[in-house]
């Protein structure tokens, strides 16, 4: 079993991130680290202007095809036939990810405490709050998990969403 | 864009719809393909415009790195990676062209002058190798193991180089980025 990768080997791995050429299971672990730490995820955020950058400098190719009026028409048919682009609050779908798993680990750390009360008011106390802990960090680093697949996700169908509209009628 | 506005997506093209169409075309080296990554890239923007995060990344950013990605997969789907695995001595051309090219692009906007010619002088200040791998992996999408047996060079040479590379693009323009306007 190999160990996690460390914050600095993930660190390593982000102007390969940012450029896209790391496979699946690396940039899950790069853009999950990223989510929860601030400064990779501000290198990130600079490397992917690096790489945009390099994009915005490239010499241009002005075919007869780039800038053409069918195609500029074309979009905006589209756009007005599809009504106004989906309106998403990723600002609370961040929050409800956030916390969602401590409000589970919560909830049923009340259930069994107060199923305790009524069955065992006095016996194995510490055992018990031991055990609630154990619950408590269990599902705290699963939320954590999930927040981060959440995030990697998401970029995913931005993606996918993309494509799967290109191939719409 | 986000409220409907389809004029506002007129506009976005005519800013920037010929640099989309460049960054397709020198993935795709196709210029009807990159036609196609053009749409899909301003049609994702349309549907997607509730997302952008101008805090985030400026316009320009967002739609090129889109069209990067879209053009890579279209590149993979249409197995044109050999061309690019298979001819490792052709690929410094882009980016030795856009370093003599960059500050004098059609197209470029008066603000962004200084920050190009600031990218494009550390571009061209880069090793050779490290240039080959960064264009490998930029404009071929390949992975460090692919580029790596493109190059014949061992593994953890190439990851240095592709991050050697990267780190001073961007410590130049964080650079400019402290000097400020």
């Amino acid at each position: 079993m190999t160990a996690a990768p460390s914050h600095e080997e993930l660190r390593e791995m982000l102007p390969a991130a940012a450029l896209e050429i790391l496979e699946a299971a690396e940039l899950q672990l790069v853009l999950a680290h990223a989510h929860d730490c601030a400064e990779c995820a501000q290198l990130l955020a600079e490397y992917r202007e690096v790489a945009a950058a390099i994009a915005l400098v490239l010499p241009c190719r002005q075919s007869s095809s780039a800038g053409s009026a069918p195609l500029r028409a074309r979009l905006v048919a589209r756009a007005r036939e599809s009504g106004r682009p989906k309106a998403v609050s990723r600002r609370g779908l961040s929050l409800a990810e956030r916390w969602a798993g401590w409000a589970v680990a919560a909830g049923l750390a009340g259930v069994i405490l107060m199923h305790h009360g009524v069955h065992r008011p006095l016996d194995y106390g510490w055992l018990v709050a031991g055990a609630l802990l154990l619950v408590l960090i269990g599902l705290g680093a699963y939320a954590r998990v999930q927040r981060g697949r959440a995030s990697v996700l998401r970029s995913r169908l931005d993606s996918l969403e993309g494509r799967s509209e290109r191939a719409g009628p | 864009m986000a409220d409907g506005d389809e004029s506002a997506l007129a506009a976005l093209y005519d800013e920037w719809g010929h640099r989309v169409h460049s960054v397709a075309f020198w993935i795709l080296q196709d210029a009807d393909e990159a036609e196609d990554i053009v749409e899909e890239t301003f049609w994702q923007a349309w549907r997607m415009a509730s997302r952008y995060d101008p805090r985030r990344s400026a316009a320009a950013t967002w739609l090129v790195m889109i069209a990067r990605s879209r053009a890579l997969d279209r590149l993979r789907a249409l197995r044109r990676r050999a061309a690019w695995t298979s001819a490792p001595s052709t690929t410094l051309t882009l980016l030795d062209e856009a370093a003599a090219a960059g500050p004098r692009l059609p197209g470029a906007q008066p603000d962004r002058t200084e920050r190009d010619s600031e990218l494009v002088s550390a571009l061209g200040a880069l090793p050779p190798e490290q240039r080959e791998a960064l264009e490998l992996a930029f404009f071929g999408g390949l992975s460090h193991a692919e580029i790596a047996a493109t190059t014949a060079q061992p593994l953890g040479t190439v990851k240095t180089r592709i991050r050697l590379a990267m780190q001073k693009l961007r410590q130049r323009l964080a650079h400019l980025r402290e000097e400020g306007p």
